[in-house]
């Protein structure tokens, strides 16, 4: 143990003789997951993920907004992942770190090019009234791939939602709550990320922890959705990587990706 | 909901509680492991999370309040934007926040050993998930509970309770609904076996009558709150021995 | 154990807030059963269940069916958490009757808190209505209840008017019936089948009318927040009961007017009714015509509102009633109308308040209750119906005996008058208390001064004592003392004693009676500062200059003993008399002296004096019958004594508002509107008297200027222009210092008033009290003291009560002047005050009187067509045929008694002098 933090990228490359990770993992296998849903009573959808020992809870509030004016008939989702100096002392307190809003940045792309939830889906009236989802990310405890968990945990607090439905009053022109009836948004996709680093240049490692993720270096992330199309790719800084070790990666996320889908059709009941 | 009423005269409140009995108390210590201590707190519907880092050097930025005897604290409270019931986008160091922060800072320099720890500093983090009344309280015991987790030098335990006057009569542990009415609001902090009071907080008008028969009330509270949080800490404290003496 | 509740809310802002509660659910709630709050053995019984049982009640049957349940025999009722709620909800005036109810031990209604008993709560199924959800939380309870009662061999049974609520509890294996079903069938009391009101049938359909539908109330609500309809307090007219108005700030003139049954569509005097303002062409004007169903009894008023050709300067903006959005429906005393056969249950009720409309009620006592003054409260009024739809709730007495009639008085002005309960009298100390030896020690002991009090005869609650003192410092300052009885050294705040005197307000004199604010003890013995001993008191002791200028003042607790108690006759004949030396009429010559300085001083300023006819009554002792009027004469002993409580009540204020300047309890008078006096100015140019009303002082120099001679004005006018004055002036309130920026009191001149000096018939004055005791360190405060809202609305009903206090006052002097003219025939010199379109008012001064000659009627009280009739407003002048009258003419009226309606027995007028052919009745002998 003394010597993984003395020496870390030494005592790593022992390890990885024996094609062995510190924590017992093979190289390409993922860490556990917990899913929980619905657990802050106060949000209109919540989820608390918890990837090996990262984590993160996501809380989604719905509010009634005019739609701008580029799009009048749709809705609106608004990302925003918090890592606080509360869940790493990698971490200072102080303004978001670069880290948070690189997350925020790829949630709010992914929402874009995959549509899970579509936002026609949130107009109540055009032009005058369509719904705002703020999905608010806090990281709790920063072990490593924040970036898998807060995916995860963003689908499962989206279909975890109920929101009234609102109607417009053709006759004074305001809008009227039924608030008995709720319904959720139909989310379509059920994307899942898979996160892999590349360590001393050859080997590839699938959901590195913290102290990995401080040796290796170059991440590469693939989403992949139900039906095990890759909807995004991203590839971030490092050395550079063959072909043929990105589509191992591919294979890895698409298996991963079926596994995770399992999990949100357990909390969807 | 206008009208309700607080107390009613059959002397049970809008929860169904008594005027003296606490919430629903749930407890974990240790449950991040980034952090040194952890602690994760239930009361009724308020959730809080307290993580704490250190005894630990001195940042860079903190560099200046370094003392030759004794550690400085940090304290940071924030809240979560879904916490209630109307979303509010908390900017760092609001005023609440700072507020709230100071204050939690100001009860532990008190209760921690400081003089133990020479020119290290103590980070104390808390983020409020679900906000119903008493956040104040709710913080202070997680945060209590997590410095015992980290095995950081205490006088004492900390426990804090907030109490409030309605119909003449004090209710302790007072939720949302109740804070948000027109009474007076009091927290108060307390060492429970040193009889002491850390921290006291009165938000609201209270006749000068009145005010013994509310400290009497939430000094009681404390206590009950203090029998919870010594069972948690034994509890835990008995799970992790044996995991020890297994492996 | 814990469940959540989970809300979605609205707010004003509309954003739509998930709010979640958290619910305990406990195990250890009392379900009453075991205690003595529920009797053992219920003893009412019903044909309908075979055991002995215990009733739960539905909201619907709470609400509609009180005046069932207050009756004594319904007892052993449990009223569920769930059903609490709702009423609240839904009616305070019900739920403060229910409260009172379970306030009352012996009435064994049992609160039993159902949604948070582990056994009986239940969780809201998919999709279903709240209200659904409590109909399944009492049928619950229900069963909880009849599973625990059956070992014991009882039941429960369910009362509910909801049919489907009965349907599915009879489905569940529970006794439930409609109230009607089970009232019916109860054994042993047959009157309360007629308290049962009757909410659905009608009980008669009539084929004349049909009223309009009144609106949804949320049509309602939107239609007053577009602006489309407007929203009010309905104000019936005194003199036409089928014309009202609400206040309208955005309309001309500030008024709409109604009128007309169909455009008041079944809105009753003082309820909040919504508007909708009718088209300029449909304007209409008030009616000058005085209608009064009394006049004629049974006389059915045709509705045709002749559509006179108004024209459009005398238009005010007209509408219709669309819905009613709070009704204002209370008991109403009354008599039951003599016609129909005897046979009938139906019958129509009058009620004794002439702006509410007629009453149809079903009864089976007919013969006992024709004959007597009874309480009815109206239940619906359907669409169909001409008549609103009540039931008999209580009998009160026989009409015409001045018991009844001082009871109906009572009753109609909400003044409390049952006798102290229990609890209260608890609170007083025993009647041979004696000032205890520390309180002595706490005080000033003034016990050899020369005080003494001034009082009217027969006086018996002496509130204030004074003195005076020549200091002999050679300054030339005297010492003069205001003592008044400590009442709040008795009454503490927060017990039963202090709840009643807050409610009740102040005492009530009527002619024969006095309704006290405390109890006899207190006012009459104990507080009252007789001249039989040493009592306690609060004192106000001023130096003053020989010119009545205050150089110091200072309050403090003291003990005093009264020299004498005197009347204000006494007082003057003491004052007069030269060869009195002591030092009590020394005292009191000082006192005079410096009144009439401290008067005039407070005439330069602006103070008003107005008259009013008082007369007081000689009452017969052993019948209580009035026997001789006698009007109250002035001296100056009345002005001396009036002249220091205002200085007392002004120093006090002064102070009270230094220590606190956010919650003292202060009395103000706003000065009248301008348009007020316009009525008054009109009056005074028919007889080239210019009135100037700009200040009070300019009213007050211009009405003096008024009382010098001139040639062909009656001398006796200044006197009536004083009177007319009184009615253009605002009433006085009660307010708290920290919510008004306007102190001012326009009658008396004075920057700050209060009341001091009456503690024990004003409650208003046991505050003041309260917060002087305090700053002068005498005594603790407390957080009610302090309390802003709180003293408001302490305010607003010390005001209310005063005012119907007043009322009836006057009613009560209305009786009496009744009951005095009995059998007689009067005729008496008299002055029109007010000219009308069809009459004339005139005033009596002798007696006080004033009435209603009606010129469109013969001597004998039978409508005439007059076509001979011009009226000119401008002059307040009438012209009969060639003859004139016009406004503070002298005439002369013959007064009798009229008993032919027997509800509203009245004094007529008839016109003696000037004699006018067809109208005027003979002079009488006498």
């Amino acid at each position: 143990m003394e010597l993984l933090n003395l020496q870390p990228v030494e005592s790593y490359k022992t390890f990885l003789k024996e094609n062995i990770r510190p924590d017992g993992r093979e190289l390409m296998e993922t860490r556990q997951t917990v899913l929980n849903v619905g657990s802050i009573s106060t949000a209109d959808g919540s989820a608390l993920v918890k990837l090996g020992e990262t984590m993160v809870i996501c809380g989604v509030k719905a509010e009634l907004t005019i739609p701008s004016a580029e799009d009048p008939g749709k809705g609106i989702v608004v990302p925003n992942m918090e890592m606080s100096a509360l869940c790493s002392s990698h971490f200072k307190p102080g303004p978001p770190s670069e880290q948070a809003q690189v997350i925020t940045k790829f949630l709010d792309n992914l929402l874009k090019s995959c549509t899970v939830i579509d936002t026609a889906d949130l107009c109540v009236m055009k032009d005058k009234l369509v719904w705002v989802l703020y999905c608010d990310l806090i990281c709790l405890n920063y072990d490593g791939n924040a970036l898998d968990a807060s995916v995860l945990a963003l689908i499962a607090a989206l279909q975890n939602v109920k929101i009234p439905e609102v109607t417009v009053d053709d006759e004074s022109g305001l809008p009227h709550t039924n608030m008995e009836v709720k319904k959720a948004f139909a989310t379509r996709g059920m994307p899942c990320a898979t996160t892999f680093t590349v360590f001393d240049g050859s080997h590839i490692i699938a959901d590195p922890t913290l102290k990995e993720e401080d040796i290796t270096e170059g991440n590469i992330t693939v989403v992949t959705d139900e039906h095990d199309n890759l909807i995004y790719v991203q590839r971030q800084g490092g050395l550079a990587m063959p072909e043929a070790e990105m589509q191992k990666c591919v294979k890895r996320a698409v298996e991963h990706g079926s596994e995770m889908r399992k999990l949100y059709l357990a909390v969807a009941s | 909901m206008a009208g309700l009423e607080l107390l009613s005269d059959q002397g049970y409140r809008i929860d169904g509680r008594k005027p003296d009995e606490l919430r629903r108390i749930r407890c974990k210590l240790g449950v991040f492991t980034q952090a040194d201590g952890s602690a994760y707190i239930e009361q009724g519907n308020t959730k809080v999370l307290a993580a704490i880092y250190g005894p630990r050097e001195a940042d860079q930025n903190m560099r200046n309040q370094i003392c030759h005897d004794k550690c400085f604290l940090n304290c940071e409270y924030t809240q979560a934007t879904f916490s209630t019931a109307e979303r509010k986008h908390r900017s760092r160091g609001d005023r609440k926040g700072q507020d709230m922060s100071t204050h939690i800072k100001q009860t532990f320099e008190a209760t921690i050993q400081t003089s133990l720890y020479p020119r290290s500093q103590i980070d104390i983090y808390l983020q409020v998930l679900q906000a119903d009344g008493s956040n104040y309280c709710a913080c202070i015991n997680a945060a209590s509970l997590a410095l015992i987790d980290a095995g950081i030098a205490m006088k004492d335990y900390v426990c804090a309770c907030s109490a409030s006057l309605t119909k003449g009569k004090p209710v302790i542990d007072i939720n949302h609904v109740e804070e948000s009415s027109d009474c007076a609001e009091l927290s108060v902090a307390i060492l429970p076996k040193l009889g002491q009071i850390v921290y006291s907080e009165l938000n609201g008008r209270l006749h000068a009558n009145e005010l013994p028969d509310v400290i009497d009330a939430v000094v009681r509270g404390c206590k009950d709150l203090f029998v919870v949080m010594d069972r948690t800490v034994r509890e835990h404290l008995e799970e992790t021995a044996t995991t020890f003496t297994h492996s | 154990m814990l469940k959540s509740k989970t809300l979605m809310v609205k707010t004003r802002s509309g954003k739509i807030l998930k709010i979640v509660r958290e619910h305990y659910l406990r195990d250890d709630i009392d379900n009453g059963l075991l205690t003595d709050k529920l009797d053992l053995h219920p003893l009412l019984q019903n044909d309908l269940v075979p055991h002995e049982h215990f009733l739960v009640l539905d909201t619907n049957v709470i609400l509609h069916q009180m005046d069932v349940i207050e009756h004594p025999c319904i007892k052993n009722v449990i009223i569920l958490q769930t059903v609490l709620r709702e009423v609240r909800h839904r009616s305070s005036p019900v739920y403060k009757r229910l409260s009172s109810i379970l306030e009352n031990p012996d009435k064994k209604f049992f609160v039993f808190t159902n949604e948070h008993c582990i056994e009986t709560w239940t969780a809201r199924k998919r999709k279903e209505s709240s209200n659904d959800l409590n109909d399944r939380l009492i049928r619950i309870a229900t069963k909880y209840y009849s599973d625990c009662l059956s070992d014991r061999n009882q039941q429960a049974v369910l009362l509910t008017n909801d049919e489907a609520n009965c349907a599915f509890a009879v489905e569940e294996g529970l006794i439930a019936y409609t109230a009607e079903k089970y009232v019916k069938s109860v054994v042993g009391h047959p009157e309360l089948l007629d308290k049962l009101a009757k909410v659905n049938e009608a009980i008669e359909v009539d084929r004349s009318i049909s009223y309009p539908e009144h609106l949804k109330l949320s049509q309602l609500n939107s239609g007053i927040k577009t602006g489309r309809f407007k929203q009010g307090k309905l104000n019936i007219s005194r003199e036409n009961y089928l014309e009202g108005k609400i206040l309208c700030p955005d309309v001309k003139g500030g008024e709409i007017l109604i009128q007309g049954r169909l455009n008041l569509n079944r809105a009753v005097h003082e309820d909040i009714v919504a508007v909708e303002l009718a088209s300029e062409e449909e304007w209409s004007a008030p009616s000058d015509v005085m209608l009064d169903v009394s006049i004629q009894p049974g006389a059915e008023i045709s509705d045709s509102v002749d559509k006179k050709v108004v024209s459009n300067a005398h238009r005010v903006p007209s509408g219709k009633i669309v819905g009613i959005i709070k009704r204002s429906w209370r008991p109403y005393c009354g008599i039951l109308e003599n016609y129909g056969t005897p046979g009938m249950t139906r019958h129509l009720f009058t009620p004794a308040e002439r702006r509410i409309p007629r009453i149809r009620i079903e009864t089976r006592q007919f013969k006992t209750l024709i004959g007597q003054r009874i309480v009815v409260a109206i239940d619906c009024w359907p669409k169909h119906s001409k008549y609103p739809q009540g039931h008999f709730v209580r009998s009160l007495g026989e009409i015409g005996d001045k018991e009844t009639e001082n009871e109906v008085l009572l009753l109609e002005h909400d003044v409390s008058h049952a006798p102290f309960s229990q609890a209260v009298l608890n609170c007083l100390p025993s009647p041979n208390w004696a000032i205890p030896e520390e309180e002595l020690r706490k005080r000033e002991d003034l016990r050899g001064f020369p005080i003494c009090s001034v009082d009217p005869p027969g006086c018996t609650d002496i509130d204030d004592c004074l003195h005076f003192i020549d200091l002999n410092d050679g300054s030339g300052a005297v010492e003069v003392g205001v003592h008044i009885a400590d009442v709040s050294h008795f009454i503490r705040p927060s017990t039963p004693i202090d709840e009643e005197a807050k409610c009740r307000g102040t005492t009530v004199y009527l002619c024969d009676k006095r309704i006290d604010m405390v109890p006899a003890l207190l006012s009459s013995n104990l507080c009252s500062l007789r001249d039989d001993g040493d009592r306690l008191a609060f004192s106000c002791i001023w130096k003053m200059s020989l010119d009545a200028k205050i150089l110091q003042t200072r309050f403090c607790k003291s003990v005093i003993r009264s020299k004498a108690s005197l009347t204000y006759a006494q007082a003057q004949m003491m004052i007069d008399d030269p060869a009195k030396t002591d030092n009590v009429t020394v005292g009191l010559r000082g006192l005079n002296k410096l009144a009439k300085i401290l008067k005039s001083r407070r005439i330069l300023n602006g103070a008003l004096s107005l008259a009013s006819p008082e007369v007081r009554f000689h009452v017969d002792s052993e019948t209580h019958d009035p026997i001789d009027l006698q009007t109250k004469e002035l001296r100056d002993t009345n002005s001396m004594v009036e002249e220091f409580m205002l200085l007392a009540n002004c120093s006090v204020a002064e102070h009270i508002q230094q220590e606190f300047p956010e919650c003292a309890v202060l009395r103000k008078h706003p000065g009248p509107p301008p348009s007020n006096f316009d009525v008054l100015i009109n009056a005074a140019k028919t007889k080239q008297l210019d009135l100037n009303t700009s200040t009070s002082r300019e009213l007050a120099v211009s009405l003096d200027n008024a009382e010098k001679p001139q040639p062909g004005v009656n001398l006796y006018i200044s006197t009536l222009l004083r009177i007319l004055a009184t009615r253009c002036m605002l009433q006085a309130v009660y307010f708290c210092s920290g919510l008004e920026s306007d102190f001012k009191h326009y009658g008396l001149a004075a920057p700050i008033y209060t009341h001091f000096t009456s503690p024990i018939r004003r409650y208003s004055d046991i505050m003041v009290h309260r917060l002087l005791a305090a700053s002068i360190g005498a005594d603790v405060t407390f957080s009610e003291l302090l309390d802003k809202q709180e003293i408001q609305k302490i305010c607003n009903n010390l005001n209310f009560r005063h005012r119907m206090a007043q009322y009836a006052q006057r009613a009560s002097v209305a009786l009496h002047t009744q009951l005095f003219f009995r059998g007689k025939l009067v005729d008496e010199k008299g002055y029109i005050i007010f000219v009308r379109k069809n009459a004339v008012q005139v005033l009596i001064p002798k007696y006080g009187l004033e009435g209603t000659v009606f010129l469109d009627r013969d001597c004998e009280g039978n409508a005439m067509t007059m076509n001979n009739l011009n009226y000119v407003e401008q002059d307040c002048k009438i012209f009969v045929g060639s003859i004139a009258l016009q406004v503070f003419d002298e005439v002369v009226v013959q007064i009798s008694h009229d008993a032919s309606n027997i509800q509203h027995q009245r004094i007529n007028l008839k016109l003696v002098k000037p004699n006018l052919p067809g109208i005027s009745s003979v002079p009488s002998e006498s």
